[in-house]
């Protein structure tokens, strides 16, 4: 009698590891982000952030340095963008672009060393980008942009949009002196270690009612690298460049139409980005620059800095 | 119609055959036994009734059980053949080949079987594995089944593998899911003779399934792993008996459900009480999202794990057998019923010298009630349905009662009124309302049967039925005639009149001929004429067939 019981609790048994399983979140979410890169559990269950209510009245500026690391006269226009962005803590921030006017090109100032098998060689990091290349494009032809180093101070000043550095210090106190400010953004993330993966959400406030068309961009920016620089004729080995442009998170060098045409003051669009950090780079040595333009002049109305 | 219940016996009988043959071995020793049935059909089209011809012209199925035992061993195999198959089946079904085959073991403690078979715990809302070979419905499992008897009163039964879903190209097509279950039952009669003394029995049962599928979704998690349990009680005391049965299902989004991961349940409670001369069978249901397939996606009869109890009368005249047939609702629905079966004592002034068989049986089928207020879109529980909580909106009703009468030793009278309630919108799907009654359809039916024995060996039976109803494509008539040789001949002739279509071209006779001859333990029979398009049934569960029209030839034999 025993041995039948206890053949009997061996079914029941049996047939009690293979019950059933029961899904918590059943409705799959419907996004273009890249949901594998949660790695908490089920993407259903990600913390999706909520917002307060932007109280922020400073128009913020980004200053673009188009640099290459063989513009001999590059590091100075780099000193002074650093200077500028250290004087207005908070209200400016720099994206060193390595691109040329018309793109980069081969035995340019962004140009790399052809044969980097050799340690020893120098110039091999290649600091060049498909969106920089993509500006230095678009903006060859009706902006001032000559040559390297040139800059742009929100994109703004039409045909005199980039200038020298000599330039870059009264543009900015103009336009934090007149402070116009059309557009509020704000920002926050997730980092998942386990997948490098960022979830970066942005919140737009058109303040104002506004003609034209506005898309938003968001640059990805490492803090600081060691690398190859000339500087006025002089090899450095260990340059430190400052605030290198990566590129943009999700590869759109013009970003996404934001607000539709003519968006009218209260309206408010949520972005959502997910973005894997490049292999070698940790999360504390990036942050990401999100600003909103005029899609026909390209001035930026408005800039952030968000870091992980 | 007596004439297709006669072929409907011997198609049930198959399954016994699979089974029975085991104790009929263990008792003479070496034995083969075996079954055949053999479908032919020469079909015609015909435009008026919607009959198309196949390609082939002519079409078979075919069928033969060969069974072996030996003591407790016994194994068999069942060949099938499609060449082409019968109108109605699914064109999946085609080829030569095993359907069917088995091993088995069996003894006092012990059965084990390899293989395909077929089983079935409590009424079947958990698991029910059978075929209805008139309905195209097999989903016989195949994997491995054990039943222990560790005491007398005691049985477990376990069960795991795949379900049959086709028969292509000559070869058994399975489910991707397997299914994995358990089911026992205590007799505490029979258990330590606990109630041996007593005009008291109490019998309880539970059981447990388990379906395993990665299924996929574009939209929603599908859960791999389904798990359906219930347990079941019946109490006996004298002539009087009472028997329930609730069962849940955890999350099984379908095809069936809309993709809900709302639970299922079912509930099933019958009451009876018999002595000689009256019966009184009470039964209800309430069931909510019990579709339970191997498959979510799967449709029609198409991989079904369990069952749904129909709770209505299986009729077996013409008329209200194949016109508004009720298929039970698995997705949702509460039904009620109860028979009456009362004897007229003979010899007295009402019941003759014979005595008067009475049977009254009520059916009540209705939507249940669906709660809005606590749903929740994100874990998909689009609603909330509770045991024995119903609307008043009416999937089916069936009112009947039959009176049947031994005239003198020669002759035999039979009277049967229905009154049917039919959904034709919830149940068919109709969207035409124009011929029916707030989407109802609602007839009655009247049957006059009578046999008369001619001589020791010469008897006539005939039928004659109406059903009259203001909706949908109106009155109809059948009249039947069939005469009987016994012990070797048959005939018949059925002619099925819609004479009151409100399209006059509508009006078709659906005449029909049938003729059988018997020789030993075969039979031949040979059916010419048309059938009608529509809805079939058999205990709940139904297909569409499709019109037909031509010579079908039927053999079957047992050996």
């Amino acid at each position: 009698m025993k041995k039948n019981i206890l053949f009997a609790l061996t079914l029941v048994l049996v047939l009690s590891t293979v019950s059933c399983d029961k899904v918590k979140y059943p409705v799959k979410v419907v996004t273009e982000l890249d949901t594998t890169l949660f790695t908490d559990g089920q993407f259903a269950e990600y913390p999706w952030p909520t917002f307060e209510v932007n109280t922020n009245s400073d128009r913020n500026i980004l200053l673009e340095d188009y640099t290459g690391h063989k513009c001999p006269n590059c590091p100075a226009a780099a000193t002074e963008a650093a200077n500028i962005e250290s004087a207005n803590n908070g209200r400016v921030f720099v994206a060193s672009i390595h691109a040329a006017s018309g793109g980069s090109y081969t035995g340019g100032f962004q140009s790399v060393s052809a044969d980097c098998s050799d340690p020893s060689t120098v110039f091999c990091h290649d600091f060049r980008t498909p969106e920089g290349e993509e500006y230095g494009s678009q903006f060859s032809s009706g902006y001032n942009f000559t040559f390297n180093p040139k800059g742009t101070i929100n994109r703004a000043f039409g045909t005199d949009m980039f200038s020298k550095k000599d330039y870059w210090a009264g543009k900015v106190n103009d336009m934090l002196a007149e402070n116009d400010l059309n557009v509020n953004i704000q920002a926050k993330s997730n980092y998942y270690a386990a997948s490098k993966g960022v979830y970066l959400h942005i919140s737009t406030d058109f303040l104002e009612d506004l003609s034209g068309d506005y898309s938003m961009t968001t640059y990805v920016i490492q803090n600081s690298l060691i690398a190859d620089q000339d500087s006025v004729g002089v090899h450095l080995h260990h340059y430190h460049h400052h605030n290198v442009f990566l590129g943009c998170i999700d590869a759109q060098a013009w970003g996404q139409s934001i607000g539709g045409t003519s968006p009218t003051a209260g309206t408010n669009v949520k972005t959502d980005y997910s973005y894997v950090i490049p292999t070698g780079i940790e999360a504390n040595e990036i942050h990401f620059l999100t600003y909103v333009y005029n899609v026909e002049t390209y001035e930026i109305l408005q800039v952030i800095k968000h870091e992980l | 119609m007596k004439l297709n219940l006669t072929i409907l016996k011997s198609k049930l009988i198959l399954p016994i055959f699979l089974t029975g043959t085991l104790s009929f071995g263990q008792t003479f020793g070496p034995n083969v036994t075996g079954n055949t049935e053999t479908i032919f059909q020469y079909l015609t089209g015909d435009t008026l009734i919607g009959a198309v011809q196949p390609e082939s012209k002519a079409v078979m199925n075919s069928y033969t059980n060969v069974n072996y035992s030996l003591k407790g061993f016994s194994a068999g195999a069942r060949f099938e053949s499609y060449l082409p198959h019968t109108l109605g089946y699914p064109d999946r079904y085609s080829g030569t080949g095993i359907g069917y085959k088995y091993a088995s073991y069996s003894h006092s403690m012990v059965d084990v079987t390899v293989g395909n078979f077929y089983e079935q715990f409590g009424s079947g809302m958990t698991f029910r594995s059978y075929e209805e070979r008139t309905l195209g419905l097999d989903n016989a499992m195949e994997g491995f089944k054990v039943k222990f008897r560790p005491t007398n009163g005691a049985e477990i039964k376990a069960v795991y593998g795949k379900v049959r879903y086709s028969f292509t190209d000559g070869k058994l097509v399975n489910s991707d899911g397997v299914v994995r279950g358990i089911d026992a039952e205590l007799n505490f009669k029979e258990f330590y003779n606990l109630f041996a003394d007593s005009k008291f029995n109490l019998t309880i049962g539970g059981s447990f399934v388990s379906k395993y599928q990665q299924a996929t979704h574009p939209d929603f998690y599908y859960p791999s792993n389904v798990a359906t349990y219930g347990g079941r009680m019946k109490l006996a005391y004298k002539d009087f008996y009472i028997e329930g049965e609730h069962v849940i299902k955890e999350q099984d989004p379908s095809s069936d459900n809309g993709s809900i991961f709302s639970y299922g349940h079912g509930t099933l409670i019958t009451a009876g009480y018999s002595q000689k001369g009256l019966g009184v069978v009470l039964q209800a249901k309430s069931m909510d999202n019990m579709s339970y397939r191997a498959d979510p996606g799967a449709e029609l009869t198409d991989l079904n794990i369990n069952f749904s109890p129909a709770l209505s009368k299986t009729h077996t005249y013409n008329l209200a057998a194949t016109l508004y047939p009720y298929a039970a609702q698995p997705n949702g629905e509460m039904a009620f019923q109860g028979t009456l079966l009362y004897k007229i004592p003979k010899k007295t002034k009402l019941g003759g010298k014979y005595g008067t068989n009475v049977s009254v049986n009520y059916s009540l089928a209705l939507n249940p009630m669906k709660h809005y207020s606590d749903v929740d879109s994100t874990q998909r529980i689009l609603y909330q349905t509770n045991v024995f909580d119903v609307t008043d909106s009416v999937f089916n009703s069936d009112f009947n009662i039959q009176i049947k009468r031994k005239i003198n030793k020669k002759l035999k009278v039979s009277l049967m009124y229905m009154k049917f309630k039919y959904n034709n919108i919830l149940l068919d799907g109709a969207t035409d309302k124009t011929n029916l009654d707030n989407g109802y359809v609602k007839s009655d039916i009247f049957v006059l049967e009578g046999q008369y024995k001619i001589s020791r060996k010469h008897s006539i039976r005939a039928e004659v039925q109406g059903l009259f109803t203001k909706e949908d494509v109106g009155n109809w008539g059948t009249f039947l005639v069939e005469y009987n040789i016994s012990p070797k001949w048959f005939f018949a002739v059925m002619d099925q009149y819609n004479y009151g279509n409100p399209v006059e071209g509508r009006r078709l006779h659906y005449l029909i001929g049938s003729a059988g001859y018997l020789f030993g333990n075969s039979r031949v029979m040979a059916t010419y004429g048309k059938q009608r398009a529509g809805i079939f049934c058999i205990g709940g569960v139904c297909r569409t067939v499709p019109a037909t029209n031509g010579l079908t030839l039927t053999f079957t034999s047992s050996f």
